[in-house]
Protein backbone atom coordinates (compact mmCIF):
# COMPACT_ATOMS: atom_id res chain seq x y z
CA UNK A 1 0.00 0.00 0.00
CA UNK A 2 0.74 3.55 -0.31
CA UNK A 3 3.62 2.78 -3.42
CA UNK A 4 4.41 6.47 -4.47
CA UNK A 5 3.65 9.63 -2.20
CA UNK A 6 2.90 12.90 -3.27
CA UNK A 7 4.15 15.48 -0.36
CA UNK A 8 2.93 19.32 -0.99
CA UNK A 9 5.90 21.72 0.36
CA UNK A 10 5.34 24.98 1.54
CA UNK A 11 8.15 25.69 3.78
CA UNK A 12 5.68 26.42 6.80
CA UNK A 13 7.04 24.78 10.11
CA UNK A 14 3.84 22.47 9.56
CA UNK A 15 5.48 21.74 6.00
CA UNK A 16 8.59 21.06 7.92
CA UNK A 17 6.41 18.27 10.35
CA UNK A 18 4.54 16.81 6.96
CA UNK A 19 7.80 16.05 5.05
CA UNK A 20 9.10 14.32 8.43
CA UNK A 21 5.99 12.42 8.64
CA UNK A 22 5.97 11.57 5.25
CA UNK A 23 9.35 10.19 4.92
CA UNK A 24 8.86 8.18 8.45
CA UNK A 25 5.59 6.37 6.48
CA UNK A 26 7.48 5.95 3.06
CA UNK A 27 10.62 4.15 5.28
CA UNK A 28 8.25 2.19 6.99
CA UNK A 29 6.06 1.33 3.73
CA UNK A 30 9.10 1.02 1.70
CA UNK A 31 7.39 3.75 -0.77
CA UNK A 32 9.01 6.30 -3.47
CA UNK A 33 8.48 10.32 -2.47
CA UNK A 34 7.27 12.88 -4.92
CA UNK A 35 7.90 16.48 -3.63
CA UNK A 36 6.26 19.00 -5.19
CA UNK A 37 6.16 22.55 -3.94
CA UNK A 38 3.73 25.04 -5.78
CA UNK A 39 4.24 28.45 -5.90
CA UNK A 40 1.47 31.66 -7.18
CA UNK A 41 2.30 32.99 -10.33
CA UNK A 42 3.37 36.48 -10.99
CA UNK A 43 1.21 39.11 -12.50
CA UNK A 44 2.24 39.70 -15.45
CA UNK A 45 3.05 43.10 -15.31
CA UNK A 46 4.81 42.64 -12.41
CA UNK A 47 6.57 39.40 -14.42
CA UNK A 48 7.64 42.20 -17.50
CA UNK A 49 8.70 44.43 -14.77
CA UNK A 50 10.90 41.41 -13.19
CA UNK A 51 12.34 40.75 -16.71
CA UNK A 52 13.42 43.89 -17.33
CA UNK A 53 15.25 44.59 -14.27
CA UNK A 54 16.87 41.05 -14.40
CA UNK A 55 14.40 38.52 -13.01
CA UNK A 56 15.40 39.10 -9.57
CA UNK A 57 12.28 38.23 -8.05
CA UNK A 58 11.84 35.10 -10.30
CA UNK A 59 15.24 33.70 -9.58
CA UNK A 60 14.58 34.15 -5.89
CA UNK A 61 11.68 32.42 -6.12
CA UNK A 62 12.69 29.65 -7.69
CA UNK A 63 16.24 29.26 -5.52
CA UNK A 64 13.43 28.99 -2.84
CA UNK A 65 11.71 26.47 -4.21
CA UNK A 66 14.74 24.65 -4.99
CA UNK A 67 16.04 25.02 -1.29
CA UNK A 68 12.72 23.44 -0.27
CA UNK A 69 12.96 20.52 -2.16
CA UNK A 70 16.63 20.20 -1.59
CA UNK A 71 15.93 19.93 2.17
CA UNK A 72 12.95 17.75 1.76
CA UNK A 73 15.26 15.28 -0.57
CA UNK A 74 18.05 15.40 2.34
CA UNK A 75 15.64 14.29 4.36
CA UNK A 76 14.23 11.73 2.58
CA UNK A 77 17.94 10.35 1.94
CA UNK A 78 18.59 10.57 5.51
CA UNK A 79 15.55 7.88 6.27
CA UNK A 80 16.85 5.53 3.52
CA UNK A 81 13.55 7.22 0.78
CA UNK A 82 13.98 7.76 -2.74
CA UNK A 83 13.16 11.23 -3.67
CA UNK A 84 12.10 13.14 -6.69
CA UNK A 85 11.23 16.43 -6.53
CA UNK A 86 9.48 20.07 -8.72
CA UNK A 87 8.29 23.00 -8.50
CA UNK A 88 5.68 24.86 -10.54
CA UNK A 89 3.55 28.19 -10.83
CA UNK A 90 -0.23 27.90 -10.57
CA UNK A 91 -3.00 29.73 -9.02
CA UNK A 92 -4.84 26.50 -7.67
CA UNK A 93 -2.48 24.06 -5.69
CA UNK A 94 -4.99 21.70 -5.68
CA UNK A 95 -5.54 21.08 -9.40
CA UNK A 96 -1.25 20.25 -9.30
CA UNK A 97 -1.97 18.65 -6.65
CA UNK A 98 -4.54 15.77 -8.47
CA UNK A 99 -2.77 16.26 -11.91
CA UNK A 100 0.81 15.25 -10.77
CA UNK A 101 -1.10 12.50 -7.82
CA UNK A 102 -2.55 11.35 -11.24
CA UNK A 103 0.35 11.51 -13.71
CA UNK A 104 2.98 9.69 -11.22
CA UNK A 105 0.81 7.79 -9.62
CA UNK A 106 0.69 8.43 -6.15
CA UNK A 107 -1.66 6.92 -4.11
CA UNK A 108 -1.25 8.79 -0.86
CA UNK A 109 -0.81 12.56 -0.85
CA UNK A 110 0.23 14.82 2.40
CA UNK A 111 0.09 18.31 2.93
CA UNK A 112 0.70 20.91 5.77
CA UNK A 113 -2.23 22.57 8.04
CA UNK A 114 -1.52 25.90 6.36
CA UNK A 115 -0.83 26.15 3.26
CA UNK A 116 1.68 29.87 3.78
CA UNK A 117 1.98 32.54 1.42
CA UNK A 118 -0.63 31.67 -0.95
CA UNK A 119 -3.94 32.96 -2.45
CA UNK A 120 -5.86 30.06 -1.53
CA UNK A 121 -5.40 30.35 1.96
CA UNK A 122 -6.12 27.61 4.09
CA UNK A 123 -4.73 24.21 3.05
CA UNK A 124 -7.43 22.42 4.32
CA UNK A 125 -9.54 23.83 1.68
CA UNK A 126 -7.02 22.42 -0.64
CA UNK A 127 -7.14 19.20 0.91
CA UNK A 128 -10.70 19.35 0.29
CA UNK A 129 -10.76 20.28 -2.84
CA UNK A 130 -8.09 17.71 -3.65
CA UNK A 131 -10.37 15.17 -2.38
CA UNK A 132 -13.87 16.04 -4.14
CA UNK A 133 -11.41 16.42 -7.39
CA UNK A 134 -9.17 13.10 -7.07
CA UNK A 135 -9.62 9.63 -5.61
CA UNK A 136 -6.49 9.88 -3.38
CA UNK A 137 -6.30 9.56 0.48
CA UNK A 138 -4.94 12.63 2.15
CA UNK A 139 -3.23 12.50 5.21
CA UNK A 140 -3.47 16.51 6.59
CA UNK A 141 -0.57 16.86 9.03
CA UNK A 142 -1.04 20.03 11.24
CA UNK B 1 5.62 6.08 13.37
CA UNK B 2 2.31 5.85 14.02
CA UNK B 3 1.77 3.39 17.29
CA UNK B 4 -1.82 4.17 18.06
CA UNK B 5 -4.77 4.73 15.02
CA UNK B 6 -7.97 6.32 15.97
CA UNK B 7 -10.96 5.08 13.58
CA UNK B 8 -14.19 6.81 14.01
CA UNK B 9 -16.93 5.29 12.38
CA UNK B 10 -20.70 6.37 11.49
CA UNK B 11 -21.61 3.03 9.64
CA UNK B 12 -21.61 4.69 6.19
CA UNK B 13 -19.93 3.17 3.37
CA UNK B 14 -17.31 5.92 3.32
CA UNK B 15 -16.39 5.03 7.23
CA UNK B 16 -15.83 1.38 5.54
CA UNK B 17 -13.65 2.51 2.93
CA UNK B 18 -11.75 4.18 5.61
CA UNK B 19 -11.69 0.74 7.57
CA UNK B 20 -10.51 -1.55 4.98
CA UNK B 21 -7.55 1.26 4.65
CA UNK B 22 -7.01 1.54 8.01
CA UNK B 23 -6.99 -2.54 8.55
CA UNK B 24 -4.10 -3.02 6.12
CA UNK B 25 -2.35 0.16 7.23
CA UNK B 26 -2.40 -1.15 11.42
CA UNK B 27 -1.08 -4.02 10.04
CA UNK B 28 1.74 -3.13 7.77
CA UNK B 29 3.25 -0.46 10.65
CA UNK B 30 2.18 -2.78 13.47
CA UNK B 31 0.06 0.22 14.99
CA UNK B 32 -2.45 -0.30 17.93
CA UNK B 33 -6.41 0.66 16.62
CA UNK B 34 -9.31 1.93 18.48
CA UNK B 35 -12.54 2.41 16.80
CA UNK B 36 -14.82 4.88 17.91
CA UNK B 37 -18.88 5.76 17.45
CA UNK B 38 -20.38 8.79 18.77
CA UNK B 39 -23.88 8.68 19.95
CA UNK B 40 -26.27 11.24 19.36
CA UNK B 41 -27.72 12.27 23.03
CA UNK B 42 -31.35 12.01 22.80
CA UNK B 43 -33.42 15.48 23.82
CA UNK B 44 -35.07 14.49 26.90
CA UNK B 45 -38.55 15.76 25.29
CA UNK B 46 -37.74 12.65 23.23
CA UNK B 47 -37.45 10.04 25.69
CA UNK B 48 -41.62 9.16 26.46
CA UNK B 49 -42.52 10.72 23.22
CA UNK B 50 -42.18 7.61 20.55
CA UNK B 51 -42.72 4.77 23.26
CA UNK B 52 -46.30 6.17 22.80
CA UNK B 53 -46.07 4.20 19.50
CA UNK B 54 -45.75 0.50 20.30
CA UNK B 55 -44.41 -0.74 16.97
CA UNK B 56 -41.31 1.89 17.40
CA UNK B 57 -38.00 1.24 19.24
CA UNK B 58 -37.40 3.58 22.52
CA UNK B 59 -34.99 6.13 20.74
CA UNK B 60 -32.24 5.02 23.05
CA UNK B 61 -32.04 1.30 22.23
CA UNK B 62 -32.26 2.18 18.31
CA UNK B 63 -29.06 4.11 19.30
CA UNK B 64 -27.47 1.99 21.23
CA UNK B 65 -28.30 -0.61 18.71
CA UNK B 66 -27.43 1.05 15.67
CA UNK B 67 -24.11 1.95 17.62
CA UNK B 68 -23.21 -1.77 18.24
CA UNK B 69 -23.84 -2.46 14.25
CA UNK B 70 -21.55 -0.03 13.80
CA UNK B 71 -19.09 -1.48 16.03
CA UNK B 72 -19.33 -5.09 15.11
CA UNK B 73 -19.13 -4.48 11.38
CA UNK B 74 -15.51 -2.97 12.31
CA UNK B 75 -14.74 -5.63 14.46
CA UNK B 76 -15.41 -8.16 11.93
CA UNK B 77 -13.17 -6.68 9.77
CA UNK B 78 -10.90 -6.27 11.71
CA UNK B 79 -11.34 -10.34 12.84
CA UNK B 80 -10.57 -10.71 9.08
CA UNK B 81 -7.27 -8.89 8.58
CA UNK B 82 -6.44 -10.01 11.97
CA UNK B 83 -5.79 -6.87 13.42
CA UNK B 84 -6.58 -6.35 17.18
CA UNK B 85 -8.74 -3.40 17.91
CA UNK B 86 -10.49 -2.34 20.98
CA UNK B 87 -13.97 -0.93 20.08
CA UNK B 88 -15.59 2.40 22.07
CA UNK B 89 -18.59 4.64 21.63
CA UNK B 90 -18.94 7.80 23.42
CA UNK B 91 -22.42 10.57 23.54
CA UNK B 92 -21.72 13.83 22.15
CA UNK B 93 -23.72 16.17 20.27
CA UNK B 94 -21.26 17.42 18.11
CA UNK B 95 -19.13 14.05 16.83
CA UNK B 96 -15.84 16.52 15.91
CA UNK B 97 -15.62 17.19 19.35
CA UNK B 98 -15.95 14.24 20.98
CA UNK B 99 -13.13 12.46 17.88
CA UNK B 100 -10.60 15.05 18.73
CA UNK B 101 -11.18 14.76 23.02
CA UNK B 102 -10.87 11.01 22.52
CA UNK B 103 -7.70 11.01 20.43
CA UNK B 104 -6.19 13.35 22.80
CA UNK B 105 -7.38 11.76 26.11
CA UNK B 106 -6.19 8.19 25.02
CA UNK B 107 -2.66 9.21 22.85
CA UNK B 108 -3.86 8.24 19.86
CA UNK B 109 -1.29 9.63 17.07
CA UNK B 110 -3.53 9.10 13.99
CA UNK B 111 -7.03 9.69 12.93
CA UNK B 112 -8.65 8.16 10.01
CA UNK B 113 -11.90 8.99 8.42
CA UNK B 114 -14.18 8.74 5.30
CA UNK B 115 -14.56 11.86 3.19
CA UNK B 116 -18.39 11.97 2.14
CA UNK B 117 -21.17 12.59 4.83
CA UNK B 118 -24.43 10.71 4.61
CA UNK B 119 -26.69 13.31 4.58
CA UNK B 120 -28.05 14.94 1.07
CA UNK B 121 -26.13 18.01 0.43
CA UNK B 122 -22.85 16.91 2.36
CA UNK B 123 -22.52 14.31 0.02
CA UNK B 124 -21.77 17.01 -2.95
CA UNK B 125 -18.86 18.21 -0.38
CA UNK B 126 -16.40 16.11 1.90
CA UNK B 127 -18.37 14.90 5.44
CA UNK B 128 -19.14 17.92 7.64
CA UNK B 129 -17.39 16.05 10.95
CA UNK B 130 -14.73 15.59 9.06
CA UNK B 131 -14.22 18.75 7.79
CA UNK B 132 -14.68 19.92 11.49
CA UNK B 133 -11.66 17.34 12.81
CA UNK B 134 -9.62 18.88 10.44
CA UNK B 135 -9.91 21.93 11.62
CA UNK B 136 -9.77 21.16 15.12
CA UNK B 137 -7.43 18.40 15.48
CA UNK B 138 -3.58 18.83 16.41
CA UNK B 139 -3.14 15.35 15.11
CA UNK B 140 -2.78 14.16 11.27
CA UNK B 141 -5.91 13.35 9.89
CA UNK B 142 -6.15 10.74 7.32
CA UNK B 143 -8.60 11.13 4.91
CA UNK B 144 -10.09 8.76 2.32
CA UNK B 145 -12.33 9.30 -0.01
Amino acid sequence: MFERILVLIDGSEASGRAVNLCMETAASLGSHVYALHVMSPLPTVDLLADYIEGNIHFTRLTSRAQALLDDAKRVGEAAGVVVSTEYTFDRRPDTVVVSRACARGCDLVVMPSTLAAHPQGFVRDVAQQVLLDGETPVLVCP
Amino acid sequence: MFKHILLPTDGTEASLKAARLTMELSKRLGARLTVLHVVPPIPRHRHRGDAAVAEKLDPIEANQQHAAECLNQIAELAATHEVVCNCSEVTDSAPYRAIVDFARQHECDLIVMGSHGKHGLERLVMGSQTHKVLLASHLPVLVCP
